[in-house]
């Protein structure tokens, strides 16, 4: 008996493997056919419109009789519209280039986790939103992504490469290599302060032009509203750079930092030559910023615990616990819709320096990627050339859908349908996660006021400044280790010193330096300006 | 021969095997074969390369941990919080098991297992938010509470010598109704007749608690301390991260291995390094276990795991 099963058992074994090796045969073999069958149409209409398009006719057709789907990642949430977007945005793909697209989510809480993951196993995954600051530059070198040429980009996506500055190409590579397809407008956005006019005028205090000039605002709030903590802060990233701020403010030396390793260089300075902070002049100015912090915490404007508070200081400020909250001019759109609803009299302060200038925002600083060994690396850039170029495109995957999500007013300005309030759209503009698109192709919102708008015009008039390290990627890939040790001590010591929530400010600082040492600060010093000399000799020779 | 046995006891007992195979086949896949994945910790990891094709790298991956000046801290704080929790865990999961065992409202039995198991369903995060309204030193309901009373508030965020004792209470909160649970099934598997007899004898209660339910729980006690014990450095990373996170008042006080690592690397993401610690708190983690187990077998063979 048992004998005859395990016979048995062998047979169906075999069985199994013959099917689907056969099924493996039959697939194969039918593939070319098929496709070939239902090429011939959809081929010539695409031609046809590509030609169209690009208007150059020396180009050959780009072959795309085969319907693929491009799958790919996006950072943040999916918004309760986004099925009905991309059902919309299918159709449009799936008629000019033959291809439909599958998106989905890295959510904030798991990204530094589930990011690299998505790298690892690129079989499925044809596109990932990458960013200097989702370590586009680490990932690159260590072969994440799929290589791209500029003849690549100019070929499939004409629209975008004529109307992006080539800069940019260069500024995005990593040890000569480009891995992104680049945001083609370099974003205004800049952090901002966002506080409150209403209270401040209520209270009698002169206008606030820079966060220096805080402390009389606060100190109103602190003693009028005993609902509202003046600044209540988070552990989230944007809150925790207000000495930075501080110390911008304090004149003609804006400040620039190497990821907060206790590094700095001064921005005007060309040669970019990095300063410890424990060297003058930087010395100085870092205790006269991280006093006003301490004085600031003491005297209870800044909450205590602000490391265990999740809450970020921007939606406390929504929620009117916070007189002030920090943002970029980007991310404070939103807001400055629901405040409007509120009764809030919001105004914005630009966190630049003591010239009213800031570091231009990076062309790495948001993108498209392909990983590597991804399948459809053509279709897919054809696909993004259209999300990110085409202004009916844009609009869509940017705004929603015309007419329910929102409209445009007489004037050219944006605006909600009637009966839709920001809380009620289901596509709020920016928030599903295209932070990649043209946006010099944008309509102003009905509901800026009048000093955004200004802020806006500012920024790309005289706020914007090209520092010398400008489109350099830092590579500590050798320096793992030290890198890794440093963190744990900047998140020890250098981040209460720079909130003001320690003894004394000057011993702070002295132990700061002494844990960042015994952690390699010297070799990851020494590292950084090596790159950055080799960076400012190349930039100068060109 | 020894071989032929197994052959034929396999045979003979087939249907026994065939049914034991489901679990084989997952332990092999979830538990055995990612073992190989170790030698991540020894290597330059890059995605071209993959796990076998990266470059050795040594011991590099480990330099960090030891560079931070930290891993002895970390260490210490990981075992003595462990070891903590554990006595508590055991402790007060035996009490509660023999006080619902002794309890005769069948009502009230359920109810208040029901009550203490609920915490368990409870997120950390959930929990980290909740704790961060009571102690928050503004608008916390414990500060509140001290102000009506004229008051000084307090920080409970910036004094260590509070987590001492939050931790382990808000560890045995959560997990207590589960442990008693186990207890309690081991409780009910005890022979009536014992205590048929310590009545007939005239033992109180408290009697037939010290004299028969005790020594009858001691076996399963000590499995599961073993078993415990041997997640010693494995950190409860959710409740230190969820409630302590990156507070630098309490680092010293509260940081354990896997805070460590988790903060030194949420910037560089490379998995070397993170398999790195992981590997030595298995390492540890196995002489430990090692250790006490052999300790237990000198004691009593018949409790020892192997």
């Amino acid at each position: 008996m048992a004998g005859t099963r395990k016979k048995m058992g062998h047979f169906t074994l075999l069985a199994v493997l013959l099917a689907s090796m056969l099924a493996g045969c039959s697939k194969n073999n039918e593939t070319p056919s098929a496709s070939g069958s239902s090429s011939a149409a959809p081929t010539k209409a695409v031609a046809t419109e590509s030609a169209s398009a690009t208007s150059s006719a020396s180009e050959p057709a780009i072959d795309t009789s085969k319907e693929v789907n491009l799958k790919g990642y996006l950072i943040g949430e999916a918004p309760k519209g986004l099925p009905e977007v991309v059902t919309e945005l299918n159709s449009r793909l799936k008629q000019d280039i033959n291809a439909t697209l599958e998106i989905d989510y890295v959510g904030y809480s798991d990204m530094s986790t589930k990011y690299p993951l998505i790298l690892t196993n690129s079989g499925g995954t044809d596109w990932i939103y990458s960013a200097n600051w989702l370590n586009y530059v680490q990932h690159a070198s260590k072969g994440a992504f799929m290589e791209l040429t500029e003849e690549m980009i100019k070929k499939y996506m004409p629209t975008y490469y004529e109307s992006i500055d080539k800069e940019a190409f260069k500024a995005a590579s990593v040890n000569g290599k480009l891995y992104m397809v680049p945001a083609p407008a370099r974003s205004p956005s800049i952090p901002v302060a966002v506080i409150r006019g209403d209270l401040r005028k209520k209270y009698g205090i002169a206008e606030i032009k820079r966060l220096s000039d805080l402390a009389p605002y606060f100190e109103a709030i602190k003693k009028n509203e005993p609902d509202m903590i003046p600044a209540a802060l988070s552990s989230n990233a944007s809150d925790l750079t207000m000495m930075y701020s501080l110390m911008a403010d304090q004149g003609q030396a804006p400040i620039q930092l190497i990821n907060g390793y206790g590094l700095a260089y001064f921005m005007e300075d060309p040669t970019a030559k990095l300063m410890a902070f424990d060297e003058e002049p930087l010395k100085s100015k870092l205790l006269q910023a991280a006093g006003t912090m301490k004085e600031w915490y003491d005297a209870g404007y800044i909450n205590r615990n602000y490391f265990s508070n999740k809450v970020n200081s921007l939606d406390a400020f929504d929620q009117g616990k916070s007189s002030i909250g920090f943002a970029n001019t980007i991310s404070v759109r939103r807001y400055l819709d629901t405040g409007k609803e509120k009764g809030y009299d919001i105004e914005l302060i630009p966190l630049v320096d003591g010239e009213g200038k800031t570091m231009a925002p990076e062309w790495t600083s948001g993108g498209i990627s392909i990983p590597a060994g991804a399948k459809n690396p053509e279709r897919t850039l054809m696909a993004m050339d259209r999300i990110i170029s085409h202004q009916d495109y844009n609009y869509l995957v940017y705004f929603g859908i015309e007419g329910k999500n929102y409209v445009l007013n007489s004037e050219g300005k944006l605006e909600l349908p009637p009966g839709v309030t920001s809380k009620t759209n289901t596509y709020p503009p920016d928030a599903a996660g295209f932070w990649f698109t043209d946006l010099r192709q944008f309509p102003a919102y009905a509901s800026w006021s009048d000093q955004y708008i200004q802020l806006l015009k500012d920024i790309q008039d005289h706020m914007l400044y090209d520092g010398p390290l400008t489109g350099m990627n830092f590579n500590f890939e050798s320096l793992k280790a030290e890198v890794a040790a440093l963190t744990t001590v900047r998140t020890q010591y250098l981040l209460p010193l720079t909130m003001g929530s320690v003894k004394d400010v000057n011993e702070a600082l002295n132990t700061f330096m002494e844990k960042a040492k015994v952690a390699g600060f010297q070799k990851i010093r020494d590292e950084a300006q090596k790159q950055i000399d080799a960076y400012v000799q190349t930039k100068s020779s060109k | 021969m020894d071989e032929l046995k197994t052959l034929y006891d396999i045979r003979k007992h087939k249907v026994l095997y065939m049914m034991f195979l489901p679990i084989a086949i997952y332990f092999l896949v979830f538990s055995y074969f990612p073992m190989a994945g170790i030698i991540i910790a020894f290597k330059d990891y890059n995605y071209a390369g993959g796990i076998w094709g990266s470059a050795w790298s040594g011991w590099d991956n480990f330099a960090y941990f030891f560079k931070s000046g930290k891993a002895w801290l970390v260490t210490r704080n990981t075992i003595g919080y462990n070891v903590v929790f554990l006595a508590c865990y055991t402790f007060f999961s035996v009490a509660v098991a023999i006080f619902i065992a002794e309890m005769r409202s069948k009502w009230f039995k359920k109810t208040a297992q029901s009550f203490m198991l609920l915490p368990y369903f409870v997120s950390w995060v959930i929990v980290a938010a909740f704790v961060y309204n009571l102690f928050n030193y503004e608008f916390g309901v414990v500060n509140t509470v001290i102000g009506w009373f004229g008051g000084e508030p307090i920080d409970i965020y910036g004094s260590p010598r509070y987590w001492y004792f939050l931790l382990p209470i808000f560890y045995v909160w959560k997990w207590v109704g589960f442990g008693s649970i186990l207890y309690l099934a081991a409780i009910m598997g005890i022979d009536q007749e014992c205590y048929e007899a310590a009545v007939i004898d005239g033992a109180t209660v408290f009697k037939k608690i010290y004299y028969i339910t005790i020594p009858l729980l001691m076996p399963t006690m000590i499995i599961l301390v073993l078993l415990g014990l041997g997640r010693v450095l494995r950190g409860e990373f959710d409740m230190f991260y969820q409630l302590i996170g990156n507070n630098s008042m309490l680092m010293d006080a509260t940081d354990i291995v896997d805070t460590l690592v988790f903060r030194s690397l949420v910037g560089t993401p490379d998995f070397g390094l993170a398999s790195a610690a992981g590997f030595y708190q298995s390492v540890l983690c196995f002489v430990i276990i090692l250790a006490v187990n052999g300790a237990v077998k000198l004691y009593n063979k018949e409790y020892s795991l192997f």
